[in-house]
């Protein structure tokens, strides 16, 4: 009997009995996402990484952003 | 697109004859401005084919004591030449227009000469260059030269028709009207700016917030306002300011228009600091004109007249104190003394979280975020939750969400809430659902207008419209918020759609230490994924910027480190700030699988491949190496718990080849009731795409 599995795309899952783990879900999983960054398909694959936004440090080391918000400013006559 | 800045076009029935290469003929013309030439057009037909023609702009000199002008000098362009055996042959001629390479800078008032010549001229092949016939009107004059140019004829009645225009540039259309800024506030410091590599401290707030109590901030009429506990800022970045020594008597109210007596500059005014005395007004102007010290005037909307002494203008952004408009507490009301929650609804800024009245909320005039004199008799008053009918919430509030003009959901500890309309005109708050918001930030909305809710009973949605909620963590994952184990003395919750990835992004932060744990449900596929990511980079609040520039577009983390982050499906690594790159530990499980048709018996499995993602020619989409470990036992739950655990595994093996080779497959046989897999890679750099699982059960 052949065996094909494919991505668990409805995510984890433990609300069923375990012997009854839903089609299309995992038990355990992470950094994993249903479209992989490769090539943008719908198969799973690893999360796309973070990378710095700005060069800029707002603060030291020590110290987290604590709120982003943006404005928009229209430009004066 | 040139623009046309002298010419000379009178009917002409002249001509003058170039037959021969010493000959010159020059339109000598005035400049009417200062302008750059760039391309001028001469009237002319041939006889023949009398070549190469070509085109120049010289100074001029005048001609003995006369004042008529003949070219002397270099080029004060590039000569540019055309075919003169491509123009008309017809006496009637034909606008050659000929486009320099470059440009010459004329001065109002000065005579310049467009000369022409033909090199290859001769007596029946030449070029006519068309003038009038000699009328008593014209000021100016062409010259003509026989031999090269070093001595000229002139003949101050005639002139040789041409057009001489400005510069060529092309005019596009624009339609930027405005800049998108992000704003950080960190390290009791705020940063602002449109470009991520570009952003600028906002000086004057420095030290003038605590970030280490709640604070929240909204976007309104081109400012930022804040509300930090105590501590109530606005950030203007629409304004500029005036500052006066008097005031006067009769102060400009909000909207009201001012106007610079020796400027003309004038502004709608937003904010003064003071109702008498010294104070600074804060104001959009309006025309190109700046204000300078001068008098200042305009008609306030009392009626009277406004006049004060100003001083010349200074743009911003600026930062000052956020109080009731003049600071005039009797004229426009008092603001609460604490609030960490704000936000934009219905044209009024409102403040929440007041700690000595939780369940108060307070809403500004509409379109006036400095007016908070409640109770007013009209429907744009300001408003307090305690003299309405709409009243109170009857719970402490956690958080507020605006939806549309029609809803404000209340989300409060163990109650939603929503205000339907407008209190100061009919509205009412209702009860939506006994559970509580989790956190301040632990709710968004997608694309479709879907709000999601992290609350006390797991992650809500409540549909396009105010629909029903439903809890779409409950069925896949009952002690989902059990398990997050929010603590808010210790946590912070951030949420956001991302457009990009079409999920919500939920994260769980420890302060302290920016351990997190993180999960994206994705609004594709329904699934909820959990996620890790590096200290440094863990979220502290996020904000999908949609910047002017494209590349600059992105939902952005506001990080531990002080750095703000976004997602990018390019890089393979995590960026950790001062650690550096970081791995990303992924893995993703298969099982419980049945191994036998009776439950009784164990099965085996063996055949075991993994096909990747990637056509294995080296690109950037191959996946890859990915371990392998395959798992069985004797019960589902021991199966997950090793797996879980990553203890017991039968085997591993790693799969190096992306896409499916027949050399992939792992031939061992392993035997058990129940098997599972954990596909993944922990590599720094690398990353995978899953295609399948293929093996044999027998």
């Amino acid at each position: 009997m052949a065996l094909k599995l494919a991505f668990p795309h409805k995510g984890y899952h433990k609300g069923s009995a375990t012997v009854m783990q839903p089609a299309g879900t995992s038990p355990h999983l992470q950094n994993v996402r249903s479209y992989d960054p490769l090539d943008d398909r719908a198969r799973g694959g690893k999360r796309p990484a973070i990378v710095k936004w700005s060069t800029t440090q707002v603060s030291d080391a020590t110290n987290p952003i604590v709120e982003l918000v943006s404005v928009t400013v229209v430009e004066s006559a | 697109m040139a623009t046309l800045r002298d010419s000379y076009l009178t009917p002409s029935t002249g001509t003058s004859k170039i037959d021969s290469s010493n000959d010159r003929t020059a339109a000598i013309f005035a400049a009417s401005a200062s302008y750059s030439l760039s391309q001028v057009k001469l009237l002319v037909y041939r006889v023949g084919s009398p070549g190469t023609i070509t085109v120049t702009v010289r100074a001029t000199t005048t001609y003995g004591g006369v004042t008529q002008y003949y070219p002397t000098g270099a080029d004060l362009l590039t000569p540019k030449t055309f075919d003169g055996d491509a123009v008309t042959a017809s006496t009637d001629g034909e606008w050659v227009t000929i486009t320099f390479v470059d440009t010459a800078a004329l001065t109002s008032g000065t005579k310049y000469a467009i000369e022409v010549s033909a090199a290859s001229a001769d007596a029946a092949n030449y070029l006519m260059v068309k003038h009038d016939a000699g009328i008593a009107s014209w000021t100016g004059n062409y010259a003509s030269s026989s031999n090269g140019g070093a001595s000229y004829s002139v003949l101050g009645l005639y002139g040789i028709n041409y057009e001489a225009y400005d510069n060529v540039s092309a005019i596009n259309p624009s339609d930027k009207k405005y800049t998108r800024n992000i704003v950080t506030f960190c390290n009791d410091q705020v940063f602002y700016g449109p470009d991520p590599d570009s952003l600028v401290e906002l000086a004057a707030a420095s030290g003038d917030i605590d970030c280490s109590k709640p604070l929240r901030a909204a976007e309104a009429y081109g400012k930022v306002f804040i509300a930090n506990h105590d501590k109530f800022r606005v950030a203007d970045f629409v304004n500029v300011k005036i500052t006066t020594a008097d005031v006067g008597s009769n102060i400009p109210f909000n909207g009201d228009i001012i106007r610079g007596d020796t400027s003309s500059a004038a502004m709608v005014v937003d904010y003064i600091t003071t109702t008498s005395g010294a104070c600074t007004i804060y104001g959009n102007r309006i025309s190109t004109e700046t204000f300078e010290a001068e008098t200042v005037t305009g008609t306030n909307k009392s009626g009277d007249s406004v006049s004060f002494t100003g001083t010349e203008e200074v743009a911003g952004p600026f930062w000052y104190e956020w109080t009731p408009y003049g600071n005039d507490t009797d004229s426009f009301g008092t603001m609460p003394t604490y609030a960490s929650i704000v936000l934009l609804h219905i044209g009024r800024v409102w403040l929440m979280a007041d700690t000595q009245y939780p369940h108060q909320w307070y809403g500004t005039r509409q379109n006036n975020p400095f007016d908070f004199l409640y109770a007013q008799n009209d429907a744009g008053s300001a408003v307090a939750g305690n003299n309405t009918d709409a009243g109170e919430v009857g719970d402490i509030i956690i958080d507020a969400i605006s939806y549309s003009d029609d809803y404000m959901i209340f989300g409060c500890a163990s109650e939603l809430h929503v205000m339907l309309g407008n209190p100061c005109a009919g509205g009412r708050i209702n009860l939506v659902r006994t559970s509580g918001l989790l956190a301040p930030r632990a709710w968004t909305w997608d694309n479709d207008k879907n709000l999601f809710l992290l609350t006390d009973e797991g992650l809500l949605k409540i549909s396009q419209g105010f629909g029903a909620a439903q809890n779409v963590t409950a069925g896949v994952y009952p002690d989902f918020i059990e398990d997050l184990a929010y603590d808010p003395t210790i946590h912070r919750i951030a949420m956001a759609y991302d457009p990009v990835a079409k999920g919500i992004i939920i994260s769980r932060v420890t302060i302290s230490d920016g351990t997190n744990v993180c999960w994206f449900y994705d609004l594709r596929s329904g699934g909820m994924f959990p996620e890790v990511y590096p200290e440094e980079g863990s979220f502290f609040a996020l904000w999908n910027f949609i910047a002017d520039a494209p590349e600059d577009r992105a939902l952005l983390i506001a990080s531990q480190d002080g750095y703000i982050r976004k997602w990018d499906k390019t890089v393979k690594s995590d960026d950790a700030g001062a650690s550096g790159n970081e791995a990303i530990d992924a893995y993703v499980g298969f099982g419980p699988i049945v191994t036998s048709n009776n439950t009784r018996r164990f099965g085996r499995l063996s055949g075991m491949n993994i096909v990747t993602g990637g056509d294995g020619d080296g690109g950037s989409n191959d996946s890859d190496v990915v371990y392998c470990k395959v798992f069985m036992e004797p019960s589902a739950e021991k199966l997950i718990k090793q797996m879980t655990s990553g203890a017991g595994p039968k085997y591993t093996r790693n799969f190096k080849v992306p896409s499916f080779k027949k050399g992939n497959v792992d031939r061992r046989k392993v035997r058990g009731r129940y098997a599972g897999f954990i596909i993944g890679n922990n590599t720094a750099a690398q990353s995978f795409a899953f295609e399948q699982v293929t093996a044999n059960n027998i």
